[in-house]
């Protein structure tokens, strides 16, 4: 055995001083050698590791100096430096975890690693305005999104419905249409659907009044508050319209109209009125092209349009079709949409309050600088439905704060209104292809002045005499010797 | 063992919870928490494993071996309990509704649980995932409607940032989406 080759001290060892018969002297000379070979080999690792040293601290003292430099070049201050070098240890001891990371203490790393299922639910919470711009945050969201169970994300439970019913929202309906009040068609019913933008609630009426439980909300935002007075007096008017001018009320484009109307009123009050699209001014509605942001503008203005006139006009509605706009615009300068259609509204169910019966004659005199005669005609028999409506319904209960009605922004809005509507023919031609079930459409599409031109037509000339829809109706002996 | 309704202590009962007998739960960093058995119940999970432990028999409720729970942590059990037994007080049994029944879309949350759910990220994840363990409909739906009623604050940008999500659409697929939904852009008014 030579277990130390090599290691001089065992060269100074006689190998006749081992004696085999002797244990003690020679295992304590072999522990000896072992041990001196254990340290010689200890010294020998010492000295690489001092070599390894060495170099690692050349290292070290090339990367300072790079590092110095680049501090010196990206940060003059000690401030910048301090800043910088911040920046390299969050780098370094953050590396590849975000904030969320450590906001959830390590438990994601982002919000899609949750459980798609647990992402699907967070998103069907959102809402539908939500949802439709969340679309845009990644691929893995936006195929949630459009996911069929999406479709129904909100709804509203009806307590008061007539059916015992939760009724799904679909997606697909709202989709094309972006606010406001909607027909809605279900089981025959009609139904209006509005979607709030800031709240995203969905509201399903069907004419009768909506739980108000159903806007109370819990999270502080203001509450809506309920109009009884306007409520009634719409159930009033719109009753006795109904009995004069329909035998069955459901098919009576009025019904929908308060359907359209009179939810919004309870909920909010005419000068809270919250429709969507309304801040569009009227020049600019006059003037372009009605893209499909502004389908509810124009569906509400047209049954505003159409409600107006059929109170005032109990007995025929025609209007003028391709008048240029300078025809007939009156223009009040720009003006807020919104606005315009609250003083409709409060036109129709209000008194204005600084007009009172005793100004009718002035006012009517003011007519006159309306340069076409058939709708100064117009606008005085206007006036006179109003009128009227004070006389017999006693509607004079004014909203103090309602903004007096200018009549030429009612001229106006009436009558580019309705070229508007007659032009366009009604974009509603297309409901179908954009929205509506088809088997929803299907059901009831009879009395339904919404989803056909046919109807549409209807709605505002049906009771015409039949006079040619280029032209400006010639009014009525009556009515021409009334203003005159 | 086969499983067997439970004892005949009906959840949603309060009068009986007042003597109802308590059972064990052990999170899963070993930590005891002591129940009343119809608090418990309100998880679908510990009602489950309640029955297969109790069997066909009342079975003694302080012999019983603890629930474990090995998923959920000491600290997020006891915030579930919280909320289960306040619940279990004040709510009652909560109705059975068929898989289609969307009523409960809403965004609201009640005062209690939005005062409840007012906690860290990383405790709110970890409840909504215990919910999900333990299956307890009504706490899960209470965690998304939180988180969800954040987002909705959020613009997308935001929305990437603070939760850390990568942008995986190409320009021209972003910019597809963003005109399809411009519609929504201006009346998202709680964005």
């Amino acid at each position: 055995m030579k277990p130390c080759d090599g290691d001089e001290s065992l060269e100074f060892i006689p190998g006749g001083a081992v004696d085999d018969d002797d244990p003690g002297d020679g295992s304590f000379i072999r522990t000896r050698v072992m041990a001196i070979n254990a340290l010689a080999s200890q010294m020998e690792e010492v000295e690489r590791l001092k070599k390894l040293l060495e170099q690692g601290e050349n290292i070290l003292r090339i990367r300072h100096a790079e590092f110095c430099r680049d501090f010196a070049s990206a940060a003059t201050s000690p401030e910048e430096q301090k800043e910088l070098c911040d920046e390299e240890v969050a780098k370094r001891t953050q590396w590849r975890k975000s904030a969320f990371w450590w906001a959830t203490d390590g438990l994601f790393n982002s919000l899609n690693e949750l459980p798609t299922d647990f992402l699907e639910d967070i998103l069907s919470y959102v809402g539908a305005f939500a949802q439709s711009r969340m679309r845009a945050v990644s691929k893995l969201w936006n195929a949630l999104i459009m996911r069929p169970r999406m479709r129904k994300n909100l709804l509203l439970r009806l307590e008061d419905a007539p059916f015992n019913a939760t009724i799904p929202f679909s997606r697909r309906f709202y989709g094309t249409r972006p606010g406001g009040w909607f027909p809605w068609y279900l089981s025959r019913n009609i139904l209006t659907a509005l979607i709030t933008p800031d709240t995203d609630v969905v509201m399903v009426c069907n004419g009768r009044r909506p739980d108000a439980s159903h806007w109370e909300r819990p999270d502080g935002l203001p509450k809506r508050i309920i109009f009884e007075e306007p409520y009634n007096k719409m159930d009033f008017i719109l009753g006795e319209v109904y009995s004069c001018h329909s035998a069955d009320p459901k098919n009576h484009a009025m019904l929908r109209l308060s359907d359209l109307i009179r939810p919004n009123l309870v909920t909010t009050g005419p000068k809270e009125l919250t429709f969507t699209d309304f801040t569009s001014e009227l020049y600019g509605i006059g003037a372009c092209d009605l893209d499909p942001v502004a389908n509810v503008t124009y569906t509400f203005l047209r049954c505003s349009v159409v409600h107006l006139l059929r109170r005032c006009y109990p007995s025929s509605i025609e209007v003028p079709v391709t008048c240029p706009p300078s025809n007939f615009v009156i223009l009040p300068a720009k003006r807020e949409f919104e606005q315009l259609m609250k003083d409709v509204i409060g036109w129709y169910l209000f008194r204005p309050p600084d007009v009172l019966p005793a100004d009718m004659p002035e006012i009517l005199e003011f007519l006159g600088d309306l340069s076409d005669k058939r709708r100064r005609k117009a606008v005085a028999r206007c006036l006179r439905g109003w009128e009227e409506n004070y006389k017999t319904l006693q509607l004079n209960a004014g909203v103090d704060d309602l903004a007096a009605v200018e009549w030429n922004s009612l001229c106006y809005v009436t009558l580019c209104d309705l070229r508007l509507i007659r032009e366009r023919h009604l974009n509603y031609d297309g409901l179908n292809a954009d929205g509506y079930d088809s088997a929803e459409s299907d059901t009831d599409t009879s009395d339904d002045s919404f989803s056909s031109s046919s109807t549409d037509s209807d709605s505002f000339s049906s009771s015409s005499t039949g006079s040619d829809s280029d032209s400006e109706p010639p009014a009525s002996e009556e009515d021409d010797s009334e203003d005159d | 063992m086969a499983a067997t309704a439970g004892p005949s202590t009906g959840s949603g009962d309060v009068k009986a919870a007042a003597v109802a007998p308590k059972v064990r739960l052990q999170s899963g960093d070993k930590e005891i928490f002591i129940v009343d058995l119809p608090v418990a119940k309100m998880s679908k999970v510990i009602k489950g494993m309640i029955e297969d432990l109790a069997g066909e028999e009342d079975p003694n409720w302080d012999t019983l071996e603890p629930i474990p729970l090995s998923n959920v942590s000491g600290p997020i059990l006891r915030k579930v309990i919280t909320w289960m037994e306040h619940h279990y007080k004040n709510d009652g049994p909560e109705p059975e509704r068929p898989e289609d029944d969307l009523s409960h879309f809403t965004d609201e949350i009640s005062d209690w649980d939005e005062e409840y759910i007012k906690v860290d990220q990383g405790t709110l994840f970890e409840l909504i995932l215990a919910s999900n363990y333990l299956n307890i409909k009504k706490l899960r739906t209470v965690g998304c409607k939180t988180v969800a009623n954040v987002l909705r604050k959020l613009s997308v940008e935001e929305i990437r940032e603070k939760y850390n999500i990568e942008n995986d659409f190409t320009p021209e697929e972003e910019e597809a989406i963003r005109k399809e939904n411009e519609w929504c852009e201006d009346q998202d008014a709680s964005k």
